[in-house]
């Protein structure tokens, strides 16, 4: 079996409202694809089934660590901190 | 070396005089400078306040990588200077403030409208509008680029 690790994703902008803490904890098998986790996370948030609204805007989000945007290939190999961004609107 | 350019996200008032004192060298002849400020009407509803929500030390590395690729664009050297609000604003307050400056006013107003709209299409920076019937929402944005 493989062995697991923690991924803390903190959240923003219109995904605060999924998580009183702004973050959530994920956790799955290590060297899995960034793609694995955004399906674990948007199953931990938003069950089954989800609403349109909601589910676009997690597709329409990108993962990201405090320097750059990561692809969705990055593989996850330690536990590790990341944030989730959805569509920007700075000015 | 000394770097030409100063980005910050903050929780303070913007600063214009200061954002003009930083841009303003003695081999330029032209500063070009935008400030947003908060509008009491968005899509027909009365705004009373906006709130920006940022990954701060992303947008931060993410703003110094658009002064780094218009200055690469622009012939000729720039000085910039942005800063970006984060927090809760009123109608008429100021979200964000650029200047830029070059010996020349061409490059200035280029660099300025291009730095601008890089912003508003890649920073991590969200904001939610708050009307005056009581209700708030996030603006819809940019999905941003996962090459």
């Amino acid at each position: 079996m493989n062995a697991q690790i923690t991924i803390t994703i903190k959240l923003f902008g219109a995904l605060r409202q999924f998580s009183e803490d702004h973050a959530v904890i994920i956790s799955v098998p290590v060297n899995s694809h960034l793609n694995t986790l955004k399906k674990a996370l948007v199953n931990s948030l938003l069950g089954s089934p989800t609403s349109t609204s909601n589910t676009a805007l997690f597709e329409s989000s990108v993962f990201a660590n405090d320097s750059e945007i990561l692809t969705l290939e990055t593989i996850l190999s330690k536990n590790q901190t990341l944030t989730l961004l959805p569509p920007v609107c700075g000015g | 070396m000394s770097s030409n350019y100063f980005v910050e996200i903050t929780e303070n008032k913007l600063n214009i005089q200061e954002a003009l004192n930083y841009a303003s060298a003695n081999a330029h002849g032209a500063v070009a400078s935008f400030i947003g400020t908060i509008r009491d009407k968005n899509l027909g509803r009365d705004v009373v306040a906006v709130s920006y929500d940022s990954s701060t030390p992303l947008a931060t590395n993410v703003l110094s990588e658009i002064c780094r690729e218009v200055q690469e664009q622009t012939t000729g050297p720039l000085r910039i200077y942005i800063s970006h609000f984060k927090g809760r604003l009123l109608v008429g307050e100021a979200s964000i403030v650029i200047a830029v400056s070059s010996p020349h006013r061409n490059e200035s107003f280029v660099a300025c409208r291009l730095l601008l709209e890089e912003i508003k299409k890649r920073c991590p920076i969200w904001k939610k509008e708050h009307y005056s019937d009581g209700n708030s929402e996030w603006v819809k944005g940019h999905a941003l680029c996962q090459h």
